[in-house]
């Protein structure tokens, strides 16, 4: 049921009403291509033909009520103060102010010293702007020739993560005030080629910027006991990023098996029943090492992804059931924070 | 492109390739006991003089089928149409009755809305070259599913007594009131046989559900899995993907809601009985 804030709402006071991601990194380090491989369905060769990036660009990513967010990426060619954004000058606090996470991309090819420097710099500007901004670092481009082991990667990102938390330390005692804390930034190593940007956006956006983040994860804990389950993700259905997942650590294969099991099902269904986009579509997919994964469409963009035994699989009914009472539970949650958003906006005007 | 059908490799990774030296052997076998041998042969210009010359007997005899590969983007494409001609010179001396597909490869380099035009005008210029050889010409691109549906078409004119497969198919698919059924070689995911009821719009869907599966076959091997099978059910369709025999998997379609995905994987069972399928 889509709710009357959102419909009357338009899309320009959407995008300005979401909670927002800002991109950041130096020039040609990937982050463009990484927003458009994730959220814009964009096949990771074809990024070779992006532009450069010459004006900050706003993109509202989800629009369902459970997870709505807007990802700012902001070309790394100038300074902050030569760029503008709808027509007005961009300053820290029109970039900063809204954001809930920044994402500093660092090309993993390139010299480590100076980008950590301008990350410190970034950070400085935005931290005296939003005291409770988040701080994520990707190291990007670990698909190059240079990486072509696991401990390349890992040695890379160690190197990075030593460089950035010196200039962090350094930065805390030349400022006055308690500015950053080194220790809470988080890293990881992505690559447009597979998995490893999909699941470092996933954990950025169901850590961050899912605001019922504990009542999600709660959810799925129930669904996944009473069915006797291994694992579940909720997933935005269109990026392939998951919003929630129950409370049992994430293993990268099975968030890549999961998420690979969206696109199979989603394409075998369209070719078949193209007309109806909108009618909910579910799935079971058997493996040989006796695992099978489950698959229903919650509403029109999200979707939860269940790994479980194949024994358990026999007992279709019961999974079927927790299912429905699941995708009940969610609908309430929506509703709900839809009546919020619109309460808040109501009080802002 | 041999390594992504045969041999399992994600298209990115095949940069890793290094080029092909003369002649790799190499065989497959397909659906168990259809043995092919496979002839690679590098394309630089001193192994071709060779070819042509010195092992002309040797490569070109008892040439069941020659799939040759043009570069879209080549820039000296006067000699490679020259290199062809000899090719299919020697091929008809020594092996008459070989069919021969012409593959336009790396298609994703030219731009979408010039691509038909741009084959069009080569598949011409192949063609006046057939002289009495069966000659068919495909665009292809190892970045989408152009790629399965040249092969699929290659595989299937392999198979042999494909029309009795199609009769068993077809009272298949109407003993379990299915829209379609389609047979799929286990490993390469290529089609080789399927029977329909209904007609279906999309003529090209084969080679999506090929890519498709294929794509998700090797992120269940990265989880130390194999794929075995899959339901999609909407409340119009109901897609079950099972494995038939060890070397195939059968894909039914159905429409119709009251179809129960019991009723098709009994149906399955007894069909696996009656084609000695065990």
């Amino acid at each position: 049921m889509a709710s009357p804030a959102s419909s009357s709402e338009s899309l320009e006071e959407r995008v300005q009403g979401a909670a927002r991601i800002v991109l950041m990194g130096s020039q040609r380090s990937g982050k463009t291509s990484m927003e458009r491989v994730v959220f814009g369905k964009l096949s990771p060769h074809e990024t070779l033909f992006v532009p450069a990036t010459s004006a900050p660009t706003l993109r509202l990513v989800s629009s369902s009520d459970l997870a709505r967010f807007a990802i700012f990426d902001i070309p790394g060619s100038a300074e902050l103060s030569e760029l503008s954004h709808n027509g007005s000058p961009l300053t820290p606090f029109a970039v900063f102010s809204r954001c809930r996470v920044l994402v500093y991309v660092i090309d993993a090819e390139a010299e480590p010293n100076a980008e950590c420097a301008r990350f410190a710099e970034v950070v400085e500007i935005a931290r005296k702007v939003n005291p409770r901004l988040a701080l994520e670092v990707f190291v990007h481009k670990v698909d190059g020739d240079l990486f072509l082991t696991e401990e390349q990667k890992l040695d890379c990102r160690r190197e990075i993560e030593q460089c950035v938390r010196a200039e962090l330390a350094d930065l805390k005692r030349v400022s006055q005030e308690e500015l950053v804390d080194e220790e809470e930034v988080s890293f990881s190593l992505t690559s447009i080629y597979d998995h490893s940007v999909f699941e470092a956006f996933s954990k950025v956006i169901s850590k961050r910027l899912v605001p019922q983040r504990d009542a999600l994860e709660k959810l799925l804990d129930a669904l996944v006991s009473s069915c006797d389950m291994e694992k579940s993700f909720l997933f935005d259905v269109s990026s392939k990023v998951y919003v929630a997942t129950d409370s049992a650590p994430v293993d990268s294969a099975s968030y890549e098996l999961c998420a690979d099991a969206i696109d199979v099902v989603l394409d075998v269904g369209s070719i078949y029943a193209p007309h109806l986009s909108n009618d909910a579509c579910s799935a079971a997919v058997t493996l040989s090492n006796g695992m099978a994964l489950v698959l229903d469409e919650v509403d029109a963009t999200l979707a939860v992804v269940c790994l479980l035994r194949s024994e358990n699989l026999d007992k279709k009914g019961l999974i079927d059931y927790n299912l429905d009472c699941f995708r009940k539970a969610l609908h309430q949650l929506a509703d709900l924070n839809a009546v919020s958003s619109s309460n808040s906006a109501a009080c802002c005007s | 492109m041999r390594s992504i059908i045969f041999a399992d490799y994600l298209a990115r990774d095949t940069m890793r390739l290094s080029p092909t030296i003369d002649v790799e052997y190499s065989h497959v076998r397909f659906l168990g006991n259809l043995h092919l041998h496979l002839w690679d042969c590098g394309g630089q210009d001193d192994f071709y003089r060779n070819y042509l010359e010195n092992m002309r007997d040797h490569i070109f005899r008892s040439v069941e089928l020659l799939i040759y590969v043009f570069d879209i983007e080549s820039e000296e494409e006067g000699s490679d149409f020259a290199q062809f001609a000899e090719v299919l010179e020697a091929l008809e001396q020594h092996s008459p009755d070989a069919r021969v597909y012409v593959l336009v490869h790396k298609m994703d380099l030219v731009k979408e809305e010039l691509r038909d035009d741009v084959f069009e005008e080569r598949q011409a210029s192949i063609l006046e070259l057939a002289g009495r050889l069966r000659v068919a010409c495909f665009a292809t691109s190892i970045w989408d599913e152009t790629l399965y549906r040249a092969w699929s078409e290659i595989v299937y004119s392999l198979v042999p007594n494909t029309h009795m497969l199609e009769t068993h198919l077809t009272d298949f698919c109407r003993a379990c009131g299915a829209d379609e059924v389609v047979l799929f070689e286990s490993t390469t995911f290529l089609v080789i046989g399927h029977a329909a009821q209904n007609p279906h719009p999309d003529a090209h869907r084969f080679e999506k559900i090929s890519n498709i599966i294929k794509q998700f076959k090797l992120s269940c091997r990265k989880a130390q899995a194999q794929f075995e099978g899959m339901l999609v059910q909407t409340n119009t369709l109901t897609a079950l993907f099972a494995i038939l025999s060890k070397n195939t998997t059968i894909m039914v379609v159905a429409s119709d809601p009251l179809i129960h995905e019991a009723a098709l994987n009994c149906n399955i069972a007894d069909l696996r009985n009656r084609m000695n399928l065990k």
